[in-house]
Protein backbone atom coordinates (compact mmCIF):
# COMPACT_ATOMS: atom_id res chain seq x y z
CA UNK A 1 0.00 0.00 0.00
CA UNK A 2 3.03 2.16 0.91
CA UNK A 3 3.91 2.06 -3.10
CA UNK A 4 1.02 4.59 -4.03
CA UNK A 5 3.22 7.05 -1.83
CA UNK A 6 5.60 6.62 -4.00
CA UNK A 7 7.06 9.79 -6.06
CA UNK A 8 9.55 10.26 -8.89
CA UNK A 9 12.72 11.87 -6.47
CA UNK A 10 14.29 13.49 -9.25
CA UNK A 11 11.25 15.36 -11.15
CA UNK A 12 9.72 16.08 -7.79
CA UNK A 13 13.00 17.46 -6.35
CA UNK A 14 13.89 19.92 -9.07
CA UNK A 15 10.27 21.40 -8.90
CA UNK A 16 10.42 22.07 -5.62
CA UNK A 17 13.50 23.79 -6.17
CA UNK A 18 12.35 25.60 -8.49
CA UNK A 19 9.35 26.62 -6.28
CA UNK A 20 11.13 28.06 -3.33
CA UNK A 21 13.18 30.45 -6.04
CA UNK A 22 10.67 31.43 -7.94
CA UNK A 23 8.29 32.10 -5.09
CA UNK A 24 10.86 33.04 -2.66
CA UNK A 25 12.91 35.59 -5.33
CA UNK A 26 9.93 36.95 -6.97
CA UNK A 27 9.08 39.02 -3.67
CA UNK A 28 12.47 40.48 -4.11
CA UNK A 29 14.48 38.68 -1.54
CA UNK A 30 17.42 37.05 -2.48
CA UNK A 31 16.99 34.86 1.32
CA UNK A 32 15.46 32.07 3.06
CA UNK A 33 15.92 31.49 6.77
CA UNK A 34 14.32 28.35 8.61
CA UNK A 35 14.14 26.74 11.71
CA UNK A 36 17.20 23.73 11.55
CA UNK A 37 16.23 21.40 14.46
CA UNK A 38 18.51 18.14 12.91
CA UNK A 39 15.35 16.38 12.11
CA UNK A 40 14.64 14.93 8.70
CA UNK A 41 11.57 17.69 7.80
CA UNK A 42 13.81 20.51 8.57
CA UNK A 43 17.15 18.73 7.39
CA UNK A 44 15.23 18.18 3.84
CA UNK A 45 14.25 21.67 3.70
CA UNK A 46 18.29 22.89 3.72
CA UNK A 47 19.34 20.78 0.91
CA UNK A 48 16.20 21.62 -1.22
CA UNK A 49 16.83 25.60 -0.26
CA UNK A 50 20.55 25.28 -0.78
CA UNK A 51 20.12 24.15 -4.46
CA UNK A 52 17.38 27.02 -4.97
CA UNK A 53 19.33 30.07 -3.57
CA UNK A 54 22.44 29.25 -3.04
CA UNK A 55 23.94 27.83 0.37
CA UNK A 56 25.54 31.59 0.94
CA UNK A 57 21.72 32.69 0.66
CA UNK A 58 20.10 30.02 3.48
CA UNK A 59 19.99 30.41 7.15
CA UNK A 60 19.63 27.45 9.30
CA UNK A 61 19.01 28.70 12.86
CA UNK A 62 19.16 26.46 15.55
CA UNK A 63 17.12 26.85 18.39
CA UNK A 64 17.62 24.51 21.21
CA UNK A 65 15.94 24.60 24.89
CA UNK A 66 18.41 23.43 27.37
CA UNK A 67 16.59 20.28 27.20
CA UNK A 68 16.56 19.62 23.55
CA UNK A 69 18.75 16.50 22.69
CA UNK A 70 22.18 16.70 22.22
CA UNK A 71 21.98 14.05 19.06
CA UNK A 72 19.36 16.53 17.70
CA UNK A 73 21.77 19.80 17.40
CA UNK A 74 24.75 17.33 16.07
CA UNK A 75 22.61 16.03 13.23
CA UNK A 76 21.58 19.93 12.30
CA UNK A 77 25.15 20.51 12.45
CA UNK A 78 26.05 17.19 10.08
CA UNK A 79 23.53 19.20 7.60
CA UNK A 80 25.25 22.41 7.88
CA UNK A 81 28.47 20.85 7.37
CA UNK A 82 27.54 18.89 4.53
CA UNK A 83 25.40 21.67 2.41
CA UNK A 84 27.70 24.84 3.34
CA UNK A 85 24.82 26.81 4.70
CA UNK A 86 24.68 29.71 6.82
CA UNK A 87 23.93 28.96 10.51
CA UNK A 88 23.33 30.55 14.03
CA UNK A 89 22.62 28.53 17.24
CA UNK A 90 19.93 30.50 18.65
CA UNK A 91 19.20 29.03 22.79
CA UNK A 92 16.05 29.83 23.35
CA UNK A 93 16.22 28.34 27.49
CA UNK A 94 16.54 31.93 29.13
CA UNK A 95 13.46 33.80 26.85
CA UNK A 96 11.36 30.50 27.36
CA UNK A 97 12.07 30.24 30.80
CA UNK A 98 11.61 33.97 31.87
CA UNK A 99 7.70 33.57 30.42
CA UNK A 100 7.12 29.70 31.65
CA UNK A 101 8.36 31.63 35.41
CA UNK A 102 5.10 33.83 35.05
CA UNK A 103 3.14 30.80 35.84
CA UNK A 104 2.83 28.81 39.07
CA UNK A 105 1.61 25.49 36.81
CA UNK A 106 1.75 25.15 33.41
CA UNK A 107 1.34 21.67 31.16
CA UNK A 108 3.43 20.25 28.86
CA UNK A 109 1.54 21.07 26.22
CA UNK A 110 1.47 24.84 26.72
CA UNK A 111 5.53 24.70 27.25
CA UNK A 112 5.39 22.92 24.47
CA UNK A 113 3.75 25.67 22.32
CA UNK A 114 5.29 27.74 23.88
CA UNK A 115 8.98 26.91 22.78
CA UNK A 116 7.31 26.12 19.09
CA UNK A 117 6.54 30.09 19.69
CA UNK A 118 9.75 31.43 20.72
CA UNK A 119 10.94 29.59 17.77
CA UNK A 120 8.35 31.72 15.70
CA UNK A 121 9.19 34.95 17.39
CA UNK A 122 12.99 34.32 16.59
CA UNK A 123 13.00 32.91 12.91
CA UNK A 124 10.57 35.94 11.88
CA UNK A 125 12.66 38.43 13.52
CA UNK A 126 15.56 37.27 11.77
CA UNK A 127 13.89 37.31 9.02
CA UNK A 128 13.88 40.85 9.51
CA UNK A 129 17.34 40.93 10.06
CA UNK A 130 18.61 38.94 7.69
CA UNK A 131 15.99 40.16 4.83
CA UNK A 132 14.69 36.66 4.26
CA UNK A 133 11.75 34.68 3.65
CA UNK A 134 10.77 32.03 6.73
CA UNK A 135 10.81 28.82 5.10
CA UNK A 136 8.39 26.59 6.27
CA UNK A 137 8.97 22.91 7.26
CA UNK A 138 5.54 20.85 8.17
CA UNK A 139 4.70 18.05 6.63
CA UNK A 140 1.31 17.25 4.86
CA UNK A 141 0.99 14.37 7.64
CA UNK A 142 1.74 17.07 10.22
CA UNK A 143 -0.30 19.24 8.89
CA UNK A 144 -3.20 17.25 8.06
CA UNK A 145 -3.23 15.71 11.63
CA UNK A 146 -2.65 19.20 13.23
CA UNK A 147 0.11 17.86 14.55
CA UNK A 148 1.85 20.96 15.20
CA UNK A 149 1.74 24.35 17.04
CA UNK A 150 -0.47 26.79 15.48
CA UNK A 151 1.34 30.18 14.52
CA UNK A 152 4.55 28.18 16.16
CA UNK A 153 6.08 25.64 13.84
CA UNK A 154 3.59 26.03 11.18
CA UNK A 155 4.00 29.14 10.82
CA UNK A 156 5.83 30.22 7.10
CA UNK A 157 5.79 32.26 4.23
CA UNK A 158 6.84 29.63 1.64
CA UNK A 159 6.36 26.20 2.13
CA UNK A 160 8.12 23.09 0.06
CA UNK A 161 7.49 20.03 1.85
CA UNK A 162 3.95 20.51 2.89
CA UNK A 163 2.10 18.79 0.24
CA UNK A 164 4.66 15.63 0.92
CA UNK A 165 3.48 12.98 3.63
CA UNK A 166 6.27 11.53 5.46
CA UNK A 167 6.78 9.21 3.78
CA UNK A 168 7.33 11.02 0.77
CA UNK A 169 10.03 13.36 2.43
CA UNK A 170 12.06 9.72 3.57
CA UNK A 171 12.19 9.23 -0.13
CA UNK A 172 13.48 12.56 -0.36
CA UNK A 173 15.90 12.55 2.11
CA UNK A 174 17.25 9.62 0.91
CA UNK A 175 17.45 10.62 -2.86
CA UNK A 176 18.93 14.18 -1.24
CA UNK A 177 21.73 11.97 0.63
CA UNK A 178 20.82 13.02 3.84
CA UNK A 179 22.93 12.51 6.84
CA UNK A 180 22.13 8.96 8.14
CA UNK A 181 21.62 9.65 11.53
CA UNK A 182 18.98 12.32 10.17
CA UNK A 183 17.06 9.34 8.07
CA UNK A 184 17.01 6.73 10.82
CA UNK A 185 16.31 8.43 14.46
CA UNK A 186 12.98 8.08 15.59
CA UNK A 187 10.64 11.35 14.38
CA UNK A 188 10.85 13.77 17.62
CA UNK A 189 9.19 17.03 18.08
CA UNK A 190 11.80 17.12 21.13
CA UNK A 191 9.50 19.58 22.84
CA UNK A 192 10.32 17.56 26.27
CA UNK A 193 12.68 14.55 26.58
CA UNK A 194 12.40 11.59 24.94
CA UNK A 195 9.29 12.85 23.20
CA UNK A 196 7.99 10.48 20.17
CA UNK A 197 6.35 11.64 17.74
CA UNK A 198 4.78 8.26 17.33
CA UNK A 199 4.19 7.35 21.04
CA UNK A 200 2.66 10.98 21.33
CA UNK A 201 0.17 10.67 18.61
CA UNK A 202 -0.61 6.57 19.63
CA UNK A 203 -0.16 5.62 15.67
CA UNK A 204 2.94 4.96 13.29
CA UNK A 205 3.68 7.07 10.60
CA UNK A 206 3.63 4.50 8.54
CA UNK A 207 -0.47 3.88 8.96
CA UNK A 208 -1.13 7.75 9.13
CA UNK A 209 0.15 8.07 5.86
CA UNK A 210 -1.16 5.06 4.30
CA UNK A 211 -4.85 6.10 5.59
CA UNK A 212 -4.38 9.64 4.75
CA UNK A 213 -3.85 9.29 1.40
CA UNK A 214 -6.31 7.04 0.88
CA UNK A 215 -9.44 9.05 2.61
CA UNK A 216 -7.99 12.27 0.90
CA UNK A 217 -5.91 11.98 -2.07
CA UNK A 218 -7.69 9.10 -3.16
CA UNK A 219 -11.11 9.91 -1.54
CA UNK A 220 -11.56 6.75 0.06
CA UNK A 221 -14.68 6.33 2.49
CA UNK A 222 -14.06 5.18 5.97
CA UNK A 223 -15.69 1.95 5.09
CA UNK A 224 -13.50 1.01 2.06
CA UNK A 225 -9.85 2.30 3.96
CA UNK A 226 -11.30 -0.12 7.11
CA UNK A 227 -11.39 -3.16 4.34
CA UNK A 228 -7.78 -2.50 3.43
CA UNK A 229 -7.22 -3.80 7.04
CA UNK A 230 -7.20 -0.87 8.86
CA UNK A 231 -8.60 -1.10 12.48
CA UNK A 232 -11.83 1.49 11.73
CA UNK A 233 -11.13 3.30 15.26
CA UNK A 234 -7.83 3.78 14.21
CA UNK A 235 -9.25 5.47 11.16
CA UNK A 236 -12.02 7.30 12.32
CA UNK A 237 -9.97 8.59 14.82
CA UNK A 238 -7.31 10.36 12.01
CA UNK A 239 -10.45 11.60 10.29
CA UNK A 240 -12.04 13.40 13.33
CA UNK A 241 -8.14 15.29 13.99
CA UNK A 242 -8.12 16.06 10.05
CA UNK A 243 -11.28 17.59 10.45
CA UNK A 244 -10.24 19.01 14.24
CA UNK A 245 -7.59 20.77 13.18
CA UNK A 246 -8.62 22.13 9.84
CA UNK A 247 -8.66 25.84 11.10
CA UNK A 248 -5.44 25.60 12.19
CA UNK A 249 -4.89 25.44 8.19
CA UNK A 250 -6.92 28.57 7.74
CA UNK A 251 -6.57 32.03 8.06
CA UNK A 252 -7.98 33.61 10.70
CA UNK A 253 -12.09 33.96 10.75
CA UNK A 254 -13.15 37.37 9.62
CA UNK A 255 -17.09 38.49 9.60
CA UNK A 256 -18.44 39.72 6.79
CA UNK A 257 -19.69 43.37 6.93
CA UNK A 258 -18.93 44.79 3.61
CA UNK A 259 -19.57 43.89 0.15
CA UNK A 260 -16.23 43.13 -0.54
CA UNK A 261 -14.62 40.92 2.48
CA UNK A 262 -10.94 40.20 2.80
CA UNK A 263 -10.32 36.41 1.54
CA UNK A 264 -14.19 36.00 0.77
CA UNK A 265 -15.23 38.35 -1.88
CA UNK A 266 -11.74 40.36 -1.92
CA UNK A 267 -9.52 37.54 -4.01
CA UNK A 268 -6.16 37.65 -4.64
CA UNK A 269 -3.18 35.70 -5.12
CA UNK A 270 -0.23 36.54 -2.36
CA UNK A 271 2.00 36.69 -5.85
CA UNK A 272 -0.40 39.57 -7.26
CA UNK A 273 1.43 41.78 -9.37
CA UNK A 274 4.57 39.20 -8.88
CA UNK B 1 6.04 23.88 -47.63
CA UNK B 2 8.37 24.37 -44.34
CA UNK B 3 7.65 27.04 -41.80
CA UNK B 4 9.62 27.35 -38.62
CA UNK B 5 7.88 28.21 -35.41
CA UNK B 6 8.75 29.32 -31.69
CA UNK B 7 7.41 28.11 -28.94
CA UNK B 8 7.90 30.36 -25.90
CA UNK B 9 6.79 28.73 -22.71
CA UNK B 10 6.83 31.99 -20.32
CA UNK B 11 6.54 32.64 -17.29
CA UNK B 12 4.41 35.89 -16.39
CA UNK B 13 4.09 38.30 -13.45
CA UNK B 14 0.49 38.22 -12.36
CA UNK B 15 -1.76 40.89 -13.39
CA UNK B 16 0.78 43.38 -14.89
CA UNK B 17 0.25 43.32 -18.82
CA UNK B 18 3.12 45.62 -19.30
CA UNK B 19 5.62 43.72 -18.07
CA UNK B 20 4.06 40.72 -19.42
CA UNK B 21 3.83 42.40 -22.91
CA UNK B 22 7.62 43.46 -22.55
CA UNK B 23 8.59 39.49 -22.34
CA UNK B 24 6.26 39.14 -25.16
CA UNK B 25 7.96 41.49 -27.38
CA UNK B 26 11.32 40.21 -26.25
CA UNK B 27 10.42 36.72 -27.72
CA UNK B 28 8.46 37.94 -31.02
CA UNK B 29 11.91 39.69 -31.42
CA UNK B 30 13.82 36.79 -30.51
CA UNK B 31 11.74 34.54 -32.88
CA UNK B 32 12.34 37.17 -35.47
CA UNK B 33 15.89 36.96 -35.53
CA UNK B 34 15.81 33.76 -35.61
CA UNK B 35 13.89 33.61 -39.04
CA UNK B 36 10.51 32.32 -37.67
CA UNK B 37 6.93 32.32 -39.57
CA UNK B 38 5.10 31.76 -36.22
CA UNK B 39 5.61 32.78 -32.86
CA UNK B 40 3.35 31.00 -30.20
CA UNK B 41 2.73 31.74 -26.57
CA UNK B 42 0.64 30.12 -23.42
CA UNK B 43 -2.78 30.56 -22.46
CA UNK B 44 -3.32 33.71 -20.62
CA UNK B 45 0.62 35.16 -21.89
CA UNK B 46 -0.73 38.78 -21.11
CA UNK B 47 -1.93 38.54 -17.59
CA UNK B 48 -0.91 35.23 -16.12
CA UNK B 49 -3.46 32.78 -15.15
CA UNK B 50 -5.44 32.74 -11.55
CA UNK B 51 -6.69 36.14 -12.22
CA UNK B 52 -9.43 35.81 -9.46
CA UNK B 53 -10.65 39.74 -8.79
CA UNK B 54 -7.50 41.21 -11.02
CA UNK B 55 -9.85 40.06 -14.27
CA UNK B 56 -12.03 43.20 -13.73
CA UNK B 57 -8.58 45.52 -14.15
CA UNK B 58 -6.91 43.51 -16.43
CA UNK B 59 -9.02 41.98 -19.71
CA UNK B 60 -9.00 44.28 -22.62
CA UNK B 61 -11.47 44.79 -25.32
CA UNK B 62 -10.35 42.94 -28.69
CA UNK B 63 -9.87 46.49 -30.45
CA UNK B 64 -7.95 48.53 -27.46
CA UNK B 65 -4.64 50.13 -28.92
CA UNK B 66 -2.88 47.79 -26.55
CA UNK B 67 -3.06 45.57 -28.84
CA UNK B 68 -1.77 47.20 -31.41
CA UNK B 69 2.05 47.42 -30.72
CA UNK B 70 1.37 43.14 -31.38
CA UNK B 71 -0.47 43.72 -34.66
CA UNK B 72 2.12 45.76 -35.78
CA UNK B 73 4.69 42.50 -35.25
CA UNK B 74 2.26 40.34 -37.07
CA UNK B 75 3.55 42.44 -40.20
CA UNK B 76 6.43 40.31 -39.98
CA UNK B 77 5.44 36.93 -38.36
CA UNK B 78 2.33 35.71 -37.32
CA UNK B 79 1.75 35.78 -33.54
CA UNK B 80 -0.45 33.52 -31.58
CA UNK B 81 -1.19 33.64 -27.50
CA UNK B 82 -3.64 33.90 -24.93
CA UNK B 83 -5.11 37.38 -23.20
CA UNK B 84 -7.92 37.89 -20.74
CA UNK B 85 -10.67 39.29 -23.19
CA UNK B 86 -13.09 42.10 -21.69
CA UNK B 87 -16.43 41.95 -23.92
CA UNK B 88 -19.31 44.11 -22.82
CA UNK B 89 -17.98 43.89 -19.57
CA UNK B 90 -18.36 39.99 -19.89
CA UNK B 91 -14.53 38.28 -19.32
CA UNK B 92 -13.23 35.72 -21.98
CA UNK B 93 -10.01 33.17 -21.59
CA UNK B 94 -9.25 34.59 -25.47
CA UNK B 95 -6.09 33.42 -27.61
CA UNK B 96 -5.47 35.65 -30.52
CA UNK B 97 -4.16 34.81 -33.92
CA UNK B 98 -2.40 37.44 -35.42
CA UNK B 99 -0.64 37.86 -38.99
CA UNK B 100 -0.34 40.50 -41.34
CA UNK B 101 -1.00 43.30 -39.07
CA UNK B 102 -4.40 42.09 -38.72
CA UNK B 103 -6.44 40.04 -36.17
CA UNK B 104 -7.32 36.83 -38.15
CA UNK B 105 -9.14 34.99 -35.16
CA UNK B 106 -10.12 35.78 -31.26
CA UNK B 107 -11.04 32.34 -30.03
CA UNK B 108 -12.83 32.02 -26.82
CA UNK B 109 -12.11 29.13 -24.74
CA UNK B 110 -15.09 26.99 -24.98
CA UNK B 111 -14.71 24.81 -21.75
CA UNK B 112 -13.85 26.55 -18.01
CA UNK B 113 -12.70 23.84 -16.11
CA UNK B 114 -14.15 25.10 -12.18
CA UNK B 115 -13.58 21.56 -10.44
CA UNK B 116 -10.53 20.98 -8.14
CA UNK B 117 -8.57 24.02 -7.76
CA UNK B 118 -9.86 25.50 -10.87
CA UNK B 119 -11.99 29.15 -10.72
CA UNK B 120 -12.48 29.80 -14.08
CA UNK B 121 -15.49 29.07 -14.60
CA UNK B 122 -16.60 31.82 -11.90
CA UNK B 123 -15.00 34.45 -13.53
CA UNK B 124 -14.75 33.66 -17.48
CA UNK B 125 -17.85 33.32 -19.63
CA UNK B 126 -17.36 30.60 -22.22
CA UNK B 127 -16.99 30.64 -25.84
CA UNK B 128 -19.54 28.92 -28.14
CA UNK B 129 -18.04 28.10 -30.96
CA UNK B 130 -14.78 26.33 -31.73
CA UNK B 131 -12.94 28.27 -34.75
CA UNK B 132 -10.59 27.32 -37.75
CA UNK B 133 -8.81 29.79 -39.21
CA UNK B 134 -7.34 29.59 -42.70
CA UNK B 135 -3.48 30.89 -42.55
CA UNK B 136 -0.51 30.84 -45.32
CA UNK B 137 0.20 27.22 -43.49
CA UNK B 138 -2.93 25.99 -43.81
CA UNK B 139 -5.80 25.89 -41.41
CA UNK B 140 -5.33 26.51 -37.86
CA UNK B 141 -7.09 25.66 -34.56
CA UNK B 142 -6.44 26.74 -31.46
CA UNK B 143 -7.73 24.91 -28.51
CA UNK B 144 -6.98 26.58 -24.94
CA UNK B 145 -5.91 23.76 -22.16
CA UNK B 146 -9.38 22.32 -20.51
CA UNK B 147 -10.86 22.59 -24.35
CA UNK B 148 -7.97 19.57 -25.20
CA UNK B 149 -10.01 17.72 -22.55
CA UNK B 150 -12.70 17.04 -24.62
CA UNK B 151 -13.53 14.99 -27.07
CA UNK B 152 -16.15 17.33 -28.87
CA UNK B 153 -13.81 20.29 -28.96
CA UNK B 154 -11.25 17.58 -30.30
CA UNK B 155 -13.96 16.53 -32.71
CA UNK B 156 -14.89 19.93 -33.76
CA UNK B 157 -11.02 20.67 -34.71
CA UNK B 158 -11.16 17.17 -36.85
CA UNK B 159 -14.18 18.12 -39.13
CA UNK B 160 -12.90 21.35 -39.87
CA UNK B 161 -10.00 20.06 -41.39
CA UNK B 162 -7.53 21.25 -39.31
CA UNK B 163 -4.08 21.17 -40.68
CA UNK B 164 -1.94 22.67 -37.28
CA UNK B 165 -4.08 22.33 -34.04
CA UNK B 166 -2.25 24.76 -31.49
CA UNK B 167 -2.61 24.29 -28.00
CA UNK B 168 -2.21 27.08 -25.35
CA UNK B 169 -2.30 25.85 -21.82
CA UNK B 170 -1.85 27.04 -18.12
CA UNK B 171 -1.63 23.44 -16.75
CA UNK B 172 -0.53 22.66 -13.08
CA UNK B 173 2.05 19.93 -12.33
CA UNK B 174 1.24 16.92 -10.01
CA UNK B 175 2.10 13.45 -9.91
CA UNK B 176 1.70 10.30 -8.23
CA UNK B 177 3.34 7.02 -7.80
CA UNK B 178 1.93 5.82 -11.50
CA UNK B 179 2.47 9.16 -13.51
CA UNK B 180 3.19 12.81 -13.66
CA UNK B 181 0.72 15.59 -15.75
CA UNK B 182 3.17 15.71 -18.48
CA UNK B 183 2.24 12.34 -19.75
CA UNK B 184 -1.52 12.89 -19.94
CA UNK B 185 -0.90 15.73 -21.60
CA UNK B 186 1.20 13.63 -24.62
CA UNK B 187 -0.69 11.16 -24.51
CA UNK B 188 -4.10 12.93 -25.22
CA UNK B 189 -2.72 15.33 -27.99
CA UNK B 190 -0.25 12.74 -29.90
CA UNK B 191 -3.54 10.82 -29.75
CA UNK B 192 -5.21 13.81 -31.67
CA UNK B 193 -2.22 14.25 -34.21
CA UNK B 194 -1.62 11.01 -35.15
CA UNK B 195 -5.66 10.18 -35.82
CA UNK B 196 -6.84 13.47 -37.43
CA UNK B 197 -3.02 13.50 -39.60
CA UNK B 198 -2.58 16.99 -38.38
CA UNK B 199 0.63 18.65 -36.82
CA UNK B 200 0.03 19.71 -32.78
CA UNK B 201 1.66 22.56 -31.21
CA UNK B 202 1.45 22.76 -26.98
CA UNK B 203 2.50 25.47 -25.74
CA UNK B 204 2.45 25.37 -21.74
CA UNK B 205 3.46 28.39 -19.28
CA UNK B 206 6.41 27.65 -16.84
CA UNK B 207 6.53 29.52 -13.22
CA UNK B 208 4.59 29.39 -10.02
CA UNK B 209 1.52 31.19 -8.77
CA UNK B 210 0.84 30.67 -5.19
CA UNK B 211 2.91 27.34 -4.98
CA UNK B 212 0.96 26.12 -8.43
CA UNK B 213 3.79 25.16 -10.37
CA UNK B 214 3.07 25.63 -14.36
CA UNK B 215 5.16 22.57 -16.30
CA UNK B 216 6.42 23.83 -19.27
CA UNK B 217 7.38 21.01 -21.26
CA UNK B 218 6.00 22.04 -24.10
CA UNK B 219 6.02 20.18 -27.66
CA UNK B 220 6.09 19.65 -31.58
CA UNK B 221 3.87 16.66 -32.45
CA UNK B 222 3.82 15.66 -36.29
CA UNK B 223 1.40 14.12 -37.99
CA UNK B 224 1.97 10.97 -37.14
CA UNK B 225 2.16 11.43 -33.33
CA UNK B 226 5.72 11.64 -32.43
CA UNK B 227 7.03 14.11 -30.37
CA UNK B 228 9.74 16.38 -32.89
CA UNK B 229 10.81 18.86 -30.01
CA UNK B 230 10.02 19.56 -26.81
CA UNK B 231 11.19 21.83 -24.25
CA UNK B 232 11.90 21.41 -20.60
CA UNK B 233 9.77 21.14 -17.41
CA UNK B 234 9.94 24.04 -14.89
CA UNK B 235 11.43 26.15 -16.59
CA UNK B 236 10.63 29.50 -19.38
CA UNK B 237 12.04 28.63 -22.54
CA UNK B 238 11.18 29.15 -26.25
CA UNK B 239 12.13 26.35 -28.20
CA UNK B 240 12.37 26.63 -32.07
CA UNK B 241 11.47 23.84 -34.78
CA UNK B 242 11.48 23.22 -38.45
CA UNK B 243 7.97 22.02 -40.01
CA UNK B 244 7.16 20.23 -42.94
CA UNK B 245 3.81 20.73 -44.45
CA UNK B 246 4.67 18.31 -46.58
CA UNK B 247 3.99 15.99 -44.29
CA UNK B 248 0.17 16.34 -43.98
CA UNK B 249 -0.41 14.69 -47.23
CA UNK B 250 1.56 11.99 -46.21
CA UNK B 251 -0.04 11.64 -42.96
CA UNK B 252 -3.73 12.14 -44.14
CA UNK B 253 -3.33 9.66 -46.80
CA UNK B 254 -1.41 7.00 -44.52
CA UNK B 255 -4.49 7.44 -42.35
CA UNK B 256 -7.92 9.25 -43.92
CA UNK B 257 -9.79 9.19 -41.26
CA UNK B 258 -11.77 12.14 -41.86
CA UNK B 259 -12.95 10.71 -44.97
CA UNK B 260 -15.37 8.66 -43.83
CA UNK B 261 -16.89 11.12 -41.61
CA UNK B 262 -20.65 11.88 -42.55
CA UNK B 263 -20.03 15.75 -41.47
CA UNK B 264 -16.65 16.22 -43.78
CA UNK B 265 -18.27 17.49 -46.95
CA UNK B 266 -19.87 20.46 -45.56
CA UNK B 267 -17.21 22.57 -46.47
Amino acid sequence: MMNKLKINCEIVAEYLIQFVQEEVQKTGIKKAVFGLSGGIDSSLVAYIAKEALGKENVYGIMMPYKKSSKESLEDAYKVVDDTGINHKVFEITDIADSYISKFDKISKLRQGNIFARTRMVTLFDHSSELGALVLGTSNKTELLLGYGTWYGDMASSVNPIGDLYKNQIYQLSRYFSLPESVITKKPSADLWVGQSDEDELGFSYDDADVILFHLYDLRYSIEEVAELGFDKNLINLIAERVRKNQFKRMPPLIAKVSKRTINIDFRYLRDWGL
Amino acid sequence: MKMKVELCQINTVLGDIDKNLKKIEFYIEKAKNDECDMVVFPELALTGYNLRDLVYDVSLDVNDAFLDILKEQSKNIDIVLGYSQNDKNYFFNSALYLSEGKIKLNYKKNYLPDYGMFEEGRYFSSGKSIETVDTKFGRVTILICEDMFHISAQNEALVNSTDILIVLSASPFWSDSRSIKPELWKSVCSNFAQLSGSYLFFNNRAGFEDGVGFFGNSFFLSPFGKIIKEAKMFKEEAIMCDIDLNNLKRAKSFMPVLKNEVNCNDE
